[in-house]
């Protein structure tokens, strides 16, 4: 009868659900003519003091959709038309009396729905309040107006019927509605908790019945109400209050009110009046001054518990997300000790969290690093920020690992530095793939760079043979000249002098095959531009000239310098200018002009380019230029742009090509970042 | 009237190599001319003089064959001996079939180059003593 139960849970067991429905309206007709039979059952003279038709309509109302309400009213008017409790009243009154209290019922309920989250479950002292309120106050208020002018039809005085009718009404929905509300309609979590404690819920319903029975059922009928075994429940509701809640207070209210009113009709205990309408003023003042504050007792308490509930929840679930993140996380307080550590921490660090708690966290960092983070620290403390930065923390093994650290400060609703929340991401994987990578160019770019110079042997071994054949050349002449007689010692010295130098010209060559040659990390160095350009252009002159192909080498005026490996940027202009070479094969030879440039391109830019006469590159070229295996030739594998990128790109530079106009010539650019140097 | 002594050109873009060769040739007891490039040997323009040339195939500019095809297009009786650091079959089969007196692998030996330019010079005289005698 839930109004709530969802729309497609409903179809899925429309059977089931409607026949709980018919059950339900069965229940109701039944409650409603009891409630209806008991409230009459006080006095036909005056307004009932406890008029219980009211909270079984209001209740099932509530339980009910709101578009089969009228099936409820449609049930209880014929009660109260028909039944024999009513005989004897007129049956305007009747009606009229049945209208007021649909009214108020479809009104109270109507405003629980709107302003409690679940309207049979009073959850804040606010919805208390609001309940209090508008059911307890307002509604028995205003209805008492229309009720006693009812009465007043019938001949009864206005004043005391609308007092009459508004306490009878205000008294049943503060003791009888919230008994009805916890102990029929239950709810899955009252179940679990009333079953767990079942024993002291028994000692705590005994001892109820008792010092109720002590309270009100002695046949003492000079018990004044200041008698101190009135108070003798008081304990007990408290008991069920603060341990059982809303559904233990209702209950054990709903146990004293059952004792109190049975000792008021039987005309003894405390209630006892000159008259009924006194007797039930006594009674109604009596459970009045403590109703409501039994039940305020029961919600901060449980307030209070839901809040400490809230507070476990969050920390737990705080604790289960940061132990089940592979991420390091921890917390420390404004003098850098942690506070928290979580899995991922205990498991790098192997220490137990009460071990780690205590430690400043720095301790954990390579000593490398400690400076700068310190400082990081102290300037993230002072101004409350955000910092993140790579550095080494020490594992169980007592090896450094590289991890990204992100540090947050964590402040107070005050906005008070309390310390940082840190976390830290596992690096290894990430550098381990950076170096794995770096070897790998290292070594693409060394077979490359080999495999070029292979297809270089002819000019190679031309450069080589020269001044080896001079020296055989001049090592014969000077013997001839030994030969034939006393010679001239100074033609035999210039000899002598023009074979070191051929020596000394083959060992250069070999000296820079054999630097080409070896394999070798890229490593940044300060290194001169131009000379380094000039070098390679040197051992591929003899290239050019074969391929009757000028190089003209425009060096920058002033010396630029850049951090980088001499070899690997050798192998990039290389790589440029044989590219060039290739580019100029078809066009007649007295075109054949490759010039190398150097110089500063943007403040901070060092630019190295090579322009060819060739045909150029067509448009749709160029974007794939730079890819891997992406050539236009017959020969080669095509990854001569591919790894001088990758090079490039490993000195934090550029390069690009751009196709002059009319298919005239292409230029490689190459851009790297200029390093000041002192004195340079 | 006899002719005059031979003149052993020697034609080489690289310094060095061609001061090495000249003076290997001078000790050897030849006349020897050395020039820096084809066209400063033919700019001397020495088709007149009995003589010989020792040349470098690759040079840039002009090359080797260049040269030859100078001499010939010139009806010159001048023979060339071609110095070459790596003797690729086409270039020396082209050589040889235009007149070419003889092709010699760097580093090249001082008997080769002397048994070399001898036979080209004795070429050389006997055609102009054909031509003479025509």
């Amino acid at each position: 009868m839930a109004g709530s139960e969802p729309r497609l849970e409903r179809e899925a067991r429309p059977i089931r659900a409607e026949a709980r429905f018919v059950a339900g309206l069965g229940l109701f007709a039944i409650a409603y003519y009891l409630a209806f039979r008991f409230g009459m059952s006080f006095s036909h003279a005056a307004a009932s003091p406890f008029w219980f038709p009211d909270p079984v309509l209001l209740a099932a109302l509530l339980a009910t959709p709101r578009r089969r309400w009228w099936m409820l009213l449609a049930i209880a008017l014929p009660i109260r038309l028909f039944s024999e409790v009513a005989a004897g009243l007129p049956s305007w009154f009747l009606l009229a009396t049945f209208a007021i209290d649909a009214a108020k019922c479809v009104a109270g309920a109507l405003l629980l729905r709107r302003f409690v989250a679940d309207p049979m479950r009073i959850a804040t002292v606010r919805e208390l309040a609001l309940f209090a309120y508008y059911i307890v106050f307002l509604i028995p208020a205003v209805s008492a107006l229309l009720g006693a002018a009812a009465r007043a039809a019938l001949g009864h005085p206005f004043g005391p019927a609308w007092e009459q009718w508004f306490l009878g009404n205000a008294m049943t929905h503060l003791v009888v509605t919230p008994a009805i509300f916890y102990g029929v309609f239950r709810r899955p979590g009252d179940r679990l908790r009333l079953s767990q404690r079942w024993l002291e819920a028994s000692a705590l319903a005994v001892g109820l019945i008792l010092s109720s029975w002590i309270a009100f059922e002695g046949k003492l009928g000079t018990l004044g109400l200041a008698d101190p075994r009135l108070f003798a429940p008081i304990p007990f509701l408290l008991w069920a209050a603060v341990r059982f809640g809303m559904t233990g207070t209702a209950g054990g209210v709903a146990v004293m009110t059952f004792f109190c009113i049975r000792s008021a009709l039987l005309g003894f205990g405390p209630f006892t009046g000159e008259t009924p309408e006194n007797t039930a003023r006594i009674l109604q003042q009596f459970l009045a001054v403590r109703v409501p504050a039994l039940y305020l007792v029961a919600i901060v308490v449980l307030q209070m518990r839901r809040a400490e509930d809230a507070l476990r929840q969050s920390e737990y679930n705080f604790r289960a997300l940061a132990d089940t993140t592979p991420v390091m996380m921890w917390m420390s307080d404004p003098a850098g000790r942690l506070v928290f550590v979580n899995q991922s921490w205990l498991e790098f660090t192997g220490g137990t969290r009460d071990g780690e708690v205590g430690k400043p966290w720095v301790e954990r960092l390579h000593p490398d690093d400690c400076a700068a983070i310190r400082a990081r620290h102290q300037t993230g403390s002072e101004e409350h920020l955000t910092f993140s930065v790579e550095c080494r923390l020490r594992g169980a093994d007592g090896a450094y690992r590289w991890f990204l650290l992100t540090m947050v400060p964590r402040l107070t609703p005050a906005g008070d530095f309390l310390g940082f929340i840190g976390s830290s991401i596992d690096l290894s994987a990430q550098k381990d793939a950076a170096r794995e990578m770096e070897r790998s160019r290292t070594e693409l770019a060394h077979v490359s760079r080999v495999a070029t110079l292979g297809e270089l042997t002819a000019s190679l071994a031309h450069e080589l043979k020269q001044p080896l054949s001079a020296i055989l050349l001049n090592a014969e002449a000077a013997k001839m000249m030994l030969d034939s007689g006393p010679a001239d010692l100074s033609e035999i010295r210039e000899i002598l002098e023009d074979i070191r130098t051929d020596d000394r010209r083959a060992s250069e060559v070999l000296g820079r095959m054999r630097r080409l040659m070896e394999k070798h990390d890229l490593e940044r160095v300060p290194i001169a531009v131009n000379d380094t350009v000039e070098e390679i252009l040197r051992l591929l002159a003899m290239e050019a000239a074969e391929r009757k192909a000028a190089i003209l080498f425009e060096p920058s005026d002033d010396a630029a310098w850049v951090s980088g490996d001499r070899v690997h940027l050798q192998q990039v202009v290389m790589n440029l200018v044989l590219n060039g070479l290739d580019a100029m094969a078809a066009v007649p030879e007295d075109r054949r002009r490759l010039a190398v440039r150097t110089g500063f391109r943007a403040a901070g830019e060092v630019e190295i380019s090579v322009t060819d006469s060739g045909r150029g590159i067509a448009d749709e070229q160029l974007p794939h230029l730079f890819e891997p295996f992406w050539t236009t030739k017959k020969t080669g594998l095509g990854m001569g742009l591919s790894i001088s990128r990758s090079i490039v790109e490993a000195h934090d530079g550029k390069i690009w090509a751009e196709s002059g106009a009319g298919g005239a010539g292409a230029t490689f650019h190459v851009v790297l970042p200029a390093l000041e140097r002192e004195g340079a | 009237m006899s002719e005059p002594r031979p003149i052993v050109h020697v034609v080489d873009d690289d310094a060095s190599l061609r001061r090495a060769v000249a003076r290997l040739l001078t000790v050897g007891g030849y006349e020897v001319r050395a020039h820096a490039s084809v066209a400063d040997f033919l700019a001397a323009n020495p088709d007149g003089e009995p003589g010989c040339v020792v040349a470098d195939l690759r040079m840039p500019g002009q090359s080797g064959l260049d040269l030859q095809a100078a001499l010939v297009r010139s009806g010159s009786p001048m023979r060339v001996v071609f110095l070459s650091a790596q003797a690729d079959g086409p270039t020396t089969v082209r050589a040889l079939r235009d007149g070419a007196e003889d092709f010699l692998s760097k580093p090249v030996s001082k008997d080769d180059l002397f048994a070399a330019v001898e036979r080209a010079l004795a070429h050389g005289a006997a055609e102009r003593a054909r031509r003479a005698a025509r």
